[in-house]
């Protein structure tokens, strides 16, 4: 069995003093924070007509000794915030820190590191409640965004999950929503304890604990189709783009790890500037081939962009006459 | 110190006081929750109201109508003179939604503002806009006062398209468009009515234009530019009611504009920045209700009016039906009128041809006078029952369902005597999310002996509404019928207990 041991990066956690980031909420004291509650996006949640009430409190950090066989501790700290994961509660449940010092949203991201910890697989995710700034009667309450972390967080230890936020400035986040458990809850037969520690805000993408194999995490890496193909769609206004034999691309199977040849074909009235090939599972790993590689408008992606499953747009921009 | 304000709302949240709850360990505490009615436990993501409502219109009516309709382009540049827009008669949106409504059709979204930024109504915001037309009719022109106005008398719900993209305004790409120009203009349409159903915000963004003169390529952050979550609610402020779609985030694109949703279609997605990833198909274990909306053409030259264009056939009209609205999608048919600023006879012609199509195929009900059987039916509460009859009492609140354990069932319904049908309808009830993964369905002609239905068609998710062609095609699916003293529908899989509503045989 591997044994993973696990790393705090004390070289960035001398690096965030170096960027711009807000104080750590740690929980060992009120720094950070003025109140924390329970939140639910979903409107006729108990937790929100008042039938249920929810749970959670300060408790002391008896989940430092889980820490690796390297005997660092992955979290330290003596004190954490422990949060009841209610199944009556909707896939966007979780406890409301409301922040002492609101930061500011921005076109460019910022990085919400939080530490977690939870018994069981599922998708964690971040909601921001904060206002404009030149919207004096506006509420601070307005959910501003909801971030997946960028990487899976793993059961039964500290995971340091991080979540990139950005927005169009000029918008004050006041709270943070941590939902440790983006998923439905209807097979659920128990609650379960969630902790939560270290709440940090700067412009480090890199979460503070890593596994000691630094390969990318399962489930957020394109993977090819177990069975040899790629599955591939298109999404286009004004034109559409075909395969070469002229078949529509809806849940077209190509053979991944080989070119592959599409047609564009612009709408009435339209030419196109090229393609871009979004793969699910990489948000930001879109690509786009220029018109200038078409020939008849026909091009062959080349072998190693066939993977997984693929959304091709077609860039259909109108014809100057 | 500084002392923060917080805006207690109804939302029944518990404020702690740390001071008191600091504790050596976490115990769990029991909660439950008091089920008197035997209730399932909701599938999340599940709609809110206002997309309920939003889905229930199913069948509504698009109108490009603005400066493309008298340059016979359909992106414009964002140079064209206001004089261009001249309409040879006053436009007339009472009869557009007239003709609209023959057609079945239960709304319209009004174009307001392309992306070459002329607006149909005299903002404030530019001056690129209807008061500078080159004739007393375009002068007089206010898209959104008559659209509106027409649709109350007419009892049909409306809404405005508003391009994001502006290749007008020589702002575009700054902040100051957002603030100056978009956001007031949205504004402005939201003081029409407070009763909108929908806002249409256009995916298409950034790129060449006039932008007052500079004639250059600009380009911005879809992601951030145009303030969505702050632009929504003030919106909502106004328009409680409304559905943002597209960017605005609340209904999805389905992903083409040929007028047809994934035969899997989940109205879970991963919201994020539209368009979304899997606009045909959503995704089963998304984490928002994203329902897909399908918006596509009923003439063959684009989305303005062309010269020379047609309408497409009648029967290719109800094949998009039953391939988005019949495949929990909505449908937005596009029907641009012409220079006069009316729409032609020849669309109008295929509309009224479409509605009474509509209206004979989906007539009778044969469901409503059917036995219905079901196996593994839930135990009814204190004031709710589960049982088969719930499926074609005529109501969408009451509904079948299964006990907890059970994700897989057969609904049988039988007749006296064989009728001749086309159609099966299902209809998931969704306020507690959308759960079947995969059905499939028989006949009998005789009540004992059993042929497989719909060959060919992937039977696999029901969501709001799913219409299935016995014969296995939407290109022509009337035909014969068959003849059939029973029908059975086996639910194979599902996420949870299966909870339909409506099961409707035609």
């Amino acid at each position: 069995m591997n044994i993973k041991t696990y790393l705090i990066l004390a070289a960035l956690a001398s690096s965030f003093a170096a960027n711009a980031q807000t104080a750590t909420i740690g929980f060992e004291n009120t720094d950070g924070y003025t109140a924390i509650s329970i939140y639910d996006t979903w409107r006729e949640s108990p937790f929100r007509t008042g039938k249920l009430k929810g749970n959670i409190a300060i408790v002391d950090n008896t989940l430092e000794q889980s820490a690796a066989p390297t005997g660092v501790a992955a979290n330290p700290t003596e004190k954490i915030l422990a949060f009841q994961r209610s199944r009556f509660g909707s896939n966007t449940f979780g406890v409301r820190i409301d922040l002492a010092q609101p930061f500011e949203l921005t076109p460019k991201a910022k990085y919400v590191h939080v530490y977690l910890h939870k018994p069981l697989d599922g998708r964690v995710m971040l909601i921001g409640l904060g206002k404009r700034t030149d919207r004096p009667g506006q509420s601070p309450d307005v959910e501003q965004f909801w971030q997946l972390s960028s990487q899976p967080v793993a059961p039964g230890k500290w995971n340091d999950a991080v979540f990139p936020v950005k927005g169009a400035g000029g918008i004050l986040i006041h709270s943070l929503v941590v939902v440790p458990d983006c998923e439905s809850p209807h097979r659920l037969t128990e609650d379960f304890a969630v902790y939560i520690d270290e709440i940090i805000v700067n412009a480090a993408p890199e979460p503070r604990i890593l596994p000691n194999n630094a390969s990318a995490p399962d489930g957020y890496v394109q993977k090819t189709a177990d069975d040899g193909f790629c599955y591939v769609n298109n999404a286009n206004r004004n034109g559409e783009v075909l395969a070469a034999d002229g078949s529509p691309l809806n849940n077209y199977k190509a053979p991944s790890g080989k070119p592959f040849t599409v047609i564009a074909n612009p709408a009435n009235g339209f030419t196109y500037e090229g393609i871009r090939i979004r793969y699910s599972g990489n948000p930001s790993g879109d690509v786009v081939f220029p018109a200038n590689l078409f020939k008849n408008n026909r091009f062959t992606i080349p072998a190693e962009y066939m993977t997984g499953e693929m959304e091709i747009e077609g860039l259909f921009v109108e014809l100057k006459k | 110190m500084k002392r923060l304000t917080h805006l207690l709302s109804a939302l029944s949240l518990i404020i702690l006081s740390l001071n008191t709850h600091a504790q050596t360990g976490f115990t769990l505490q029991n909660q439950n929750l008091d089920n008197p009615d035997n209730e399932p436990a909701p599938v999340h993501p599940v709609p809110y109201e206002q997309q309920i409502q939003w889905q229930e219109l199913e069948f509504y009516a698009f109108f490009h109508y603005g400066m493309n309709t008298y340059t016979g382009k359909e992106w414009g540049f964002g140079d064209e003179a206001e004089t261009i827009f001249a309409p040879t008669e006053a436009p007339d949106p009472a009869q557009w939604l007239k003709v609209a409504k023959a057609a079945g059709m239960r709304g319209g979204i009004a174009v307001v503002k392309h992306h070459d930024g002329f607006c149909l109504w005299s903002t404030a915001t530019t001056t690129h806009n209807v008061t500078r037309s080159g004739n007393i009719h375009g002068q007089n022109t206010n898209i959104p006062r008559d659209f509106a106005r027409a649709a109350r008398k007419l009892d049909m719900k409306y809404g405005f398209y508003i391009s994001p993209w502006d290749r007008n305004s020589p702002l575009y790409g700054t902040p100051e468009y957002v603030s100056q120009v978009f956001l007031r203009q949205c504004a402005e349409l939201a003081a029409y009515g407070t009763d909108q159903f929908e806002m249409w915000f256009d995916g298409a963004n950034g790129g060449d234009g006039y932008y007052g003169g500079a004639n250059e390529t600009r380009s911005i952050d879809r992601e951030t530019y145009y303030d969505i979550p702050n632009l929504r609610d003030s919106v909502h402020k106004v328009c409680p009611q409304c559905i943002l779609w597209g960017m605005g985030g609340e209904a999805r694109w389905i992903g083409n504009e040929a007028g047809w949703a994934g035969e899997t279609n989940w109205s879970n997605e991963n919201r994020g920045f539209a368009p979304e990833r899997n606009g045909m198909y959503g995704t089963e274990d998304g984490w928002f209700w994203l329902p897909g909306e399908s918006d596509a053409k009923i003439t063959n030259k684009g989305w303005f009016y062309h010269e020379g264009e047609s309408a497409l056939p009648v029967e290719r009209l109800f094949q998009m039906y039953l391939e988005t609205v019949g495949r929990n999608a909505t449908l937005l048919l596009n029907i641009p009128p012409d220079k006069t600023g009316k729409i032609p006879e020849y669309t109008a012609d295929t509309l009224k041809q479409l509605g009474k199509l509509l209206k004979e195929r989906f007539r009778h009900d044969l469901a409503l006078k059917a036995g219905i059987t079901a196996t593994g039916t839930r135990a009814s509460g204190a004031n709710r029952d589960y049982l088969p009859s719930n499926l074609n009492d005529g109501d969408k609140d009451t509904y079948w369902a299964t006990y907890d354990e059970q994700t897989s069932a057969v609904i049988t319904l039988v007749w006296d005597k064989p009728q001749t049908v086309r159609y099966v309808a299902l209809m998931e009830y969704i306020r507690k999310g959308q759960r079947i993964r995969k059905f499939h369905i028989e006949y009998s002609p005789d009540g004992s002996t059993w042929l497989p239905a719909a060959p060919g068609v992937e039977c696999t998710t029901v969501g709001y509404k799913r219409i299935i062609p016995l014969n296995g095609s939407t290109a022509q699916s009337y035909g014969e019928g068959y003849s059939a003293k029973a029908i059975r529908i086996t639910i194979d899989d599902s996420k949870a207990c299966p909870l339909i509503h409506t099961i409707s045989v035609y």
